[in-house]
């Protein structure tokens, strides 16, 4: 197989990663994930959900880290469970959290990924990774210790070390969390300029990250897909129905019981403005509101909706 | 605060499995031995007449001292691993903000590791009680019970040495935030004491003060502790055993302060080492630039993901894994100390306390290898577990687990790394070994050996480790727990054999010991060598595929999980490697296991054999008066045949009826007895037939005895035959023998009946002895007798021998590729055989041949052969040097001492020559009566003699090196004697400690008061008196008795004192003093302290009428003068008056008396 970086030459196929009924419970009696069925297209894909819903055992069992109690997954044509090698052929991977060994450069941790990937040729190796250096603007820095590497430097080296090997299917578990802004914003550059012809799932707790990247997500809480769809879809599917209402932390508790409230903020004169789902405007006192990502997230929360 | 973090602490560890497993292991693995030890397990023995008890304070000490290797392992595990936690868990950047003072944390952190170590070494003490308790009082090896012992073995060697490295490894541990510096410094420690042994070799109260567990410090306190002694005696805890403990203690001590003082709550490691740190910082100006897009050409990026590539990552990922462990800092201190304890471990091989060896490749490759080899499985497991460890600890793993290698990439990788290594440091012992040599000046360099050695031999069992240790650690996640499992292993493989398990079915990576000698290779052991190694890698071979099977990749998820995934892997590939190696496991089984029921013929039982045949004891038998022999020898089959014939001569003054035969126990002997006789009973398995005589054996009258002998055919374990393929030893024992075998008495020497019987052979006295002997055409075979003639007959070579004059029976058979030394000396053709590269001591040797031919002519009369032959044998077949009739047998080993020699060694060649030929008048012309005492006529006065001939030879000093050697060899021989002592005319066979080494010091002393020409007077009017005597065999006593009439009467008492009692001199010098300065000659004042003792129960002071000799030193240590006082009392202050000044005063300093500690017999002058 050959392919140039990042730009896959067989592309007419579709490539979906297809998820079916999948389940996995930990030893802890801890389930993690429960009758999952998920279907992602080409391009980036945002999985969304609070903290414990299941998103990082999910992508570690796509990523052929763990094994589910039942359920499938294909990958174009890859039993993803039964046949996890060839997936890792075409599989690139950021962990929520990883470290490198202590005491190694950059350009001799990468040289020892593109081995593990199995590219043989050691004047190959080098352009490769010369190339991934300078995509993930590393090129600089190569010769120092990625264990004293900053935090939005190490995820760089993580996007670095998974495009080694041109993977079609690429994971990245919540990469932006601890990035400073202008960080945040780099690594999503990167992130983009990979992931428009390949599958990228991306997993993160903020809104924000999915609307500036994603063509697709997918809401996740307790183990369960809440929602799938993309984000203007899901945004148009709200138009008319979020509603704001200045009041105050009394108001809010009173609010809560009778209306769907999505969300809450404090104004600098210390009134609350509270965002609330209705299919119509609740009384007077509200005005219409702009539906925001946010909103979808939080209504896709309130399951009952 | 501090008890908070130490309570932590504490309550932290009981929720740690790996705790119950140190505990419960040490606590059984005492438990087992103990009992083992104590026979718990096996029928219960029959006590000798002195049992070394297991719970003497000297056992006590003994088996902590066992135990204490184990306990240093601990400590990396329980207390490095305390600060070593917060490390590894992250929590310290969060720890070290809190309010916690320094003190408080490092205090609890250490207390509470010390404290578990501190239970775990009491577990083993508790398991040593409750050992002695269980065997009983009533068990031969159990003494009294004595809390005392475990309280002071605890007081001076446990606690101190968990706290001196326990510091010591907390503080490393620390320092480099490293758990495996910890274990290193274990290793290290070993090297150490290893380096101080070799350093302080011939020092012993240096290495007393300065080995680190203490281990050496106890060996002295107690070296010349009898067994009565190390039952009884308490250590003593005062003096160098203190001293030792306080400097290690010290030093460690000081160690962990300035770590103390440098650790900080900080980020950073602690800055001691800062300056190797580098990289890291990262400038700020590539910290931000833009995104740029690649500029790279198009290049054509290839992912072959075939079995080939896979087969290149293997190869590229083992170079990663290897250069990473030589990389690492902690690997080449290793190395570096591994290579110091190397040389000097090398150095001590061949430098032994009386002689010292040429460096020879097998003596290279002998107790440094085993020690290296031990040193390199514990690194094989230290960085089986890095390596399998390695990616989870950088956390690491998911990104190496998720890309495109297969699992056997990754396990495989690791394990041909792992073996890399181990050739590596293997190669680096035959470096070491090689220039070791080269150091010496001997350029006989065996690179074939060496790798042989290296790679064939040693390599095969690392590798079994290697698999064991990745299964190991890959199969436990915990990494203290997987290495502390593989201690287990290799402890508990050893105790085997103690609780009853013998096979090496089940004795997991043991094979027999092999012996190397240059004559004959390793011999026929190398085969089950073969079979034993290939069976344990077959083993492991499938513990791999288990392995490989079980290979965690990402995060652990429970055991099921891990079966899951397991049951998932398993596809043809893995499924027929399992079916291969199991086939092979099984197969080798199967042959190890045959052949060990073959080659152990089950022990005969000796007491039912008692019971039924003792009525035989003293039965009458005729005596065998002529031998002829045709023996074939084939050293390629190693096999051989004899056909034999014997005169028989009823010499008993009886008629004999009842012929009892008994053949060589392991040959296969069938003969022919030409008269009337019918089997009375037959034993066969100690091959002993009674035959009636239909007609009995008239007292005068003969018989023929015609008999044929062959050997068993060979198993692969076991050579049934004496027949190597070069270097071919068999002794008297093949022969058929006659009469009642068991339990010869050796009688007293006032017993009558004594002197009826010779020393060696109940039915034989005297006789004449014809051999043919053949062997194959390139080898020389050699009897006793002179050289009748020799032919060669198609591919086999033959030789006559016949003896000139009678011997008695003892005889060898010998037969090799020997280069042979020739040469006529007073009309005897001396030779000596040789492996032809064994030439260094051939000159010595004959030397040693014309000495004893000269002296003892001169003084005792001709010599009885036309032939003296010296043959070398094997060192398979032993180390010691003998005579049989004209033949020497020397063992190989005394063919490589050195002798380059220094002053304080002895020339091992000349003496083994000249002892042994001395032995023709010692013990062959002389034959003494079957009677105690007989070795004190011949192996004491050979020892006197050759001490003569050695003076002459090299001088006065070297002899009296000697004799200090024949001291040491008495002392150190009574301290480790189980029998009885007895005084030398009483000697027992057995006692060569007296025999030798009392008897030199006693003939020496004799020749010392009655003169040399005087003493030899009175031994050759004995020699000459009972010379070849059949009638009446001399006893000690006689010899005694002669003694006594020529010694004038001032003198007798040491007779009584050094062969009839066992008497001893305590001789102390207390005071020096120069009083004043004459004109030309100087007074000195001395005070000195003289007793003589006799100890049977209790030491029992004699009355003193004694002589005791005084030696003046000046500043060279040159010899003033020697001054001769008779002693009267205890006390003694008398003035001398001598011509130079002396500086230093010796009492006895030529060793006439037996005096246990002589080191207070010296004192330097007062001025």
């Amino acid at each position: 197989m050959t392919s140039r970086l990042a730009k896959p030459t067989n592309n007419l196929k579709i490539m979906n990663l297809t998820i079916q009924k999948l389940s996995k419970t930990y030893p802890n009696g801890v389930k993690a994930i429960d009758e999952l069925t998920l279907e992602i297209k080409q391009g980036m894909f945002g999985l969304l959900g609070p903290n414990g819903a299941g998103k990082s055992s999910l992508m570690r069992t796509i990523a052929t880290l763990q094994q589910p109690d039942s359920g499938s997954i294909h990958f174009k044509g890859i039993n993803v469970l039964r046949e996890p090698m060839e997936l890792r052929k075409t599989l690139g991977y950021l962990p929520q959290e990883f470290g490198v060994y202590p005491k190694e450069s950059a350009e001799k941790l990468l040289d020892y990924f593109a081995i593990l990937k199995g590219v043989a040729a050691k004047k190959e190796r080098s352009i490769l990774v010369d190339e991934v250096l300078h995509l993930t603007n590393l090129y600089e820095v190569r010769k120092k210790h990625v264990s004293g590497y900053s935090g939005g430097m190490r995820q760089r080296f993580g996007i670095a070390q998974l495009l080694l090997n041109k993977p079609q299917l690429i994971i990245v578990d919540e990469p932006t969390a601890g990035l400073d802004p202008a960080e945040r914003n780099r690594f999503l550059n990167v992130l983009r300029d990979i992931g428009s012809e390949n599958i990228v799932i991306f997993s993160t707790h903020l809104v924000e990250d999915v609307r500036e990247l994603c063509t697709q997500l997918a809401i996740m809480d307790q183990g369960r897909i809440l929602r799938q769809t993309s984000p203007t879809d899901a945004i148009k599917a709200l138009k008319g129905k979020i509603w704001v209402l200045q009041t105050d932390k009394a108001g809010l508790s009173l609010l809560k019981q009778k209306q769907t409230v999505l969300s809450s903020s404090f104004n600098e004169d210390h009134s609350l403005s509270v965002r609330v789902y209705a299919p119509e405007i609740p009384n007077e006192h509200f005005h219409a509101a702009t539906p925001t990502l946010e909103d979808v997230y939080f209504t896709a929360l309130k399951r009952n909706l | 605060m501090f008890t908070r973090i130490y309570a932590y602490e504490l309550k932290a560890k009981t929720k740690s499995p790996t705790t119950y497993l140190f505990a419960a292991a040490f606590f059984c693995i005492a438990l087992i031995s103990m009992l083992g030890t104590g026979g718990y397990f096996d029928a219960p023995a029959p006590a000798n007449e002195q049992e070394a008890f297991l719970n003497s304070p000297y056992a006590i000490y003994f088996i902590f001292q066992y135990f204490n290797k184990f306990f240093l392992f601990l400590l990396p595990a329980l207390i490095g691993q305390t600060i070593y936690r917060d490390f590894t868990s992250r929590v310290y950047p969060i720890l070290y903000t809190f309010p916690i003072r320094k003190r408080d944390y490092l205090a609890g952190k250490f207390l509470s590791g010390f404290t578990y170590v501190l239970l775990i070494t009491s577990l083993v003490g508790l398991a040593l009680i409750s050992g002695e308790w269980m065997l009983g009082l009533e068990n031969p090896k159990i003494g009294p019970f004595r809390p005392g012992a475990y309280l002071s073995v605890f007081a001076t060697i446990v606690i101190p040495n968990i706290l001196a490295y326990g510091l010591l490894i907390f503080a490393v541990v620390g320092t480099w935030r490293n758990i495996y510096a910890g274990f290193i410094t274990v290793i290290i420690l070993f090297f150490l004491q290893l380096i101080l042994e070799n350093l302080f070799t011939g020092q012993p109260f240096l290495l007393a003060l300065t080995d680190p567990f203490g281990q050496n410090t106890i060996a002295y306190l107690t070296q010349h502790w009898s067994i009565a002694d190390q039952n009884t005696l308490p250590i003593p805890l005062w003096g160098v055993l203190l001293g030792n403990r306080l400097l290690w203690l010290g030093l460690t001590s000081l160690a962990c302060w300035v770590f103390y003082r440098r650790f900080e709550l900080e980020q950073e490691t602690t800055s001691l080492f800062r300056w190797f740190r580098k990289g890291g910082k990262i400038e700020p100006a590539a910290k931000h630039k833009a995104a740029q897009v690649s500029t790279i050409h198009e290049v054509i990026i290839h992912y072959p993901h075939s079995r080939r590539q896979q087969f290149r990552t293997l190869f590229k990922l083992t170079a990663v894994h290897f250069q990473y462990i030589i990389k690492g800092r902690m690997f080449w201190m290793l190395l570096v100390f591994g290579i110091l304890a190397v040389i000097f471990a090398l150095g001590r091989v061949t430098d032994r306390e009386d002689l010292l060896l040429l460096p020879l490749t097998r003596i290279m490759l002998s107790v440094p290898m085993f020690f290296f080899s031990t040193i390199i499985m514990l690194i094989t497991f230290l960085y089986a577990g890095m390596l399998v460890h390695r990616a989870r600890q950088a956390r690491m793993d998911q990104l190496i687990d998720v890309s495109p290698v297969t699992n056997w990439v990754l396990m495989g990788s690791k394990f041909i790394a792992l073996i890399q290594v181990q050739i590596m440091l293997l190669l680096v012992m035959m470096a070491c070994g090689i220039v070791l040599q080269l150091y010496h000046g001997y350029f006989h360099f065996e690179v074939g050996l060496y790798l042989f050695h290296l790679l064939v031999i040693t390599l095969p069992p690392l590798i079994i480790w290697a698999a064991i240790a990745l299964a190991c650690h890959s199969l436990i996640s915990n990494l203290y727990a997987g290495l502390f499992l593989l201690l287990l292993l290799w402890m508990g493989r050893d105790q085997l054999p103690s609780i009853g398990i013998e096979t090496y079915l089940a004795r997991f990576n043991s094979a027999p010991q092999l012996l190397y000698s240059d004559m004959n290779g390793f011999g026929q052991g190398l085969g089950a060598h073969y079979l034993i190694h290939a069976y344990w890698l077959a083993f492991s071979g499938l513990i791999l595929v288990g392995t490989y099977l079980l290979w965690q990749r990402g995060p652990f998820g429970g055991l099921k999980e891990r079966l899951l995934l397991a049951r998932k892997r398993i596809s043809p590939g893995p499924l027929f490697m399992a079916i291969f190696f199991s086939a092979i496991f099984l197969l080798l089984g199967f042959v190890i296991f045959q052949t060990e029921n073959q080659s152990q013929a089950t022990d005969p039982d000796l007491e039912v054999f008692k019971e039924q045949y003792d009525i035989y004891q003293h039965l009458a038998q005729p005596s065998i008066t002529t031998i002829e022999l045709h023996i074939e020898l084939f050293p390629e089959q190693q096999s051989f045949t004899v056909t034999g014939h014997y005169l028989l001569i009823n010499k008993s003054g009886q008629p004999v009826d009842l012929l009892l035969i008994r053949t060589g126990y392991d040959e296969i002997t069938h003969y022919t007895i030409p008269v009337e006789q019918k089997v009375v009973s037959r034993d066969t398995q100690l091959q002993f037939t009674v035959h009636q005589l239909q007609q009995a054996l008239a007292p005068g009258d003969s018989l023929h005895f015609q008999f044929n002998i062959r050997n068993p055919s060979n198993t692969l374990f076991e050579r049934r035959s004496g027949v190597l393929q070069n270097g071919t030893f068999l002794r008297t024992d093949i022969l058929p023998r006659f009469g009642y075998f068991l339990d010869r008495t050796t009688l007293l020497p006032e017993d009558s009946l004594a002197k009826t019987k010779n020393f060696y052979a109940d039915d034989a006295d005297l006789l004449d002895l014809k051999v043919v002997i053949g062997t194959s055409r390139e080898q020389t075979a050699l009897a006793p007798g002179d050289l009748v003639k020799s032919w060669v007959a198609g591919d086999r070579q033959y030789f006559q021998y016949q003896t000139s004059g009678k011997i008695k029976f003892a005889t060898s058979f010998n037969s090799g590729k020997y280069t042979v030394r020739k040469e006529n000396y007073r009309g005897v053709d001396l030779g000596i055989y040789f492996h032809p590269t064994h030439q260094e001591n051939i000159a010595e040797m004959i030397a040693g041949l014309k000495a004893a031919l000269d002296y003892n002519t001169q003084f005792f009369g001709p010599y009885q052969h036309g032939e003296a032959k010296i043959i070398e044998f094997p060192l398979s077949e032993g180390t010691y040097a003998t005579t049989m009739a004209n033949c020497i047998p020397v063992s190989e080993q005394r063919f490589v001492v050195n002798n380059q020699t220094e002053q304080n060694k002895v020339d091992l060649a000349f003496y083994v020559a000249a002892h042994e030929l001395t032995h023709q008048w010692w013990g062959n012309q002389l034959v003494p009566a079957n009677a105690q005492g007989a070795t004190m006529l011949t192996e004491s006065i050979t020892e006197y003699i050759s001490l003569n001939l050695y003076e002459q030879e090299y001088g006065t000093s070297r002899a009296e090196q000697f004799l200090k050697l024949q001291r040491l060899r008495y002392l150190r021989g009574r301290s480790q004697a189980s029998e009885k002592e007895v005084p030398l005319f009483r000697v027992n066979p057995e006692q060569s400690h007296i025999a030798y080494g009392k008897g030199a010091m006693a003939f020496h002393a004799l020749k010392h008061y009655l003169g040399e020409s005087a003493l030899n007077r009175i031994l050759s009017r004995f020699l000459a008196e009972y010379k070849f005597r059949t009638d009446s065999y001399p006893t000690s006593i006689d010899l005694l008795q002669m003694l006594r009439s020529e010694t004038p009467p001032a003198l007798q008492y040491l007779i009584t004192d050094y062969f009839e009692t066992i008497t001893f001199y305590d001789n102390q010098l207390l005071e020096a003093k120069l009083t004043k300065p004459l004109r030309d000659s100087f007074s000195l004042n001395l005070v000195f302290q003289t007793e003589k003792y006799r100890q049977d129960t209790t030491r029992q002071n004699l009355v003193l009428d004694d002589l005791l000799e005084i030696g003046f030193y000046d500043d060279n240590d040159t010899l003033i003068a020697i001054k001769s006082v008779r002693v009267h009392q205890r006390r003694n202050e008398l003035s001398f008056l001598v011509g130079k000044k002396p500086s230093k005063i010796i009492l006895d300093p030529n060793l006439l008396l037996l005096d246990q500690k002589m080191e207070d017999n010296t004192l330097n002058v007062r001025q």
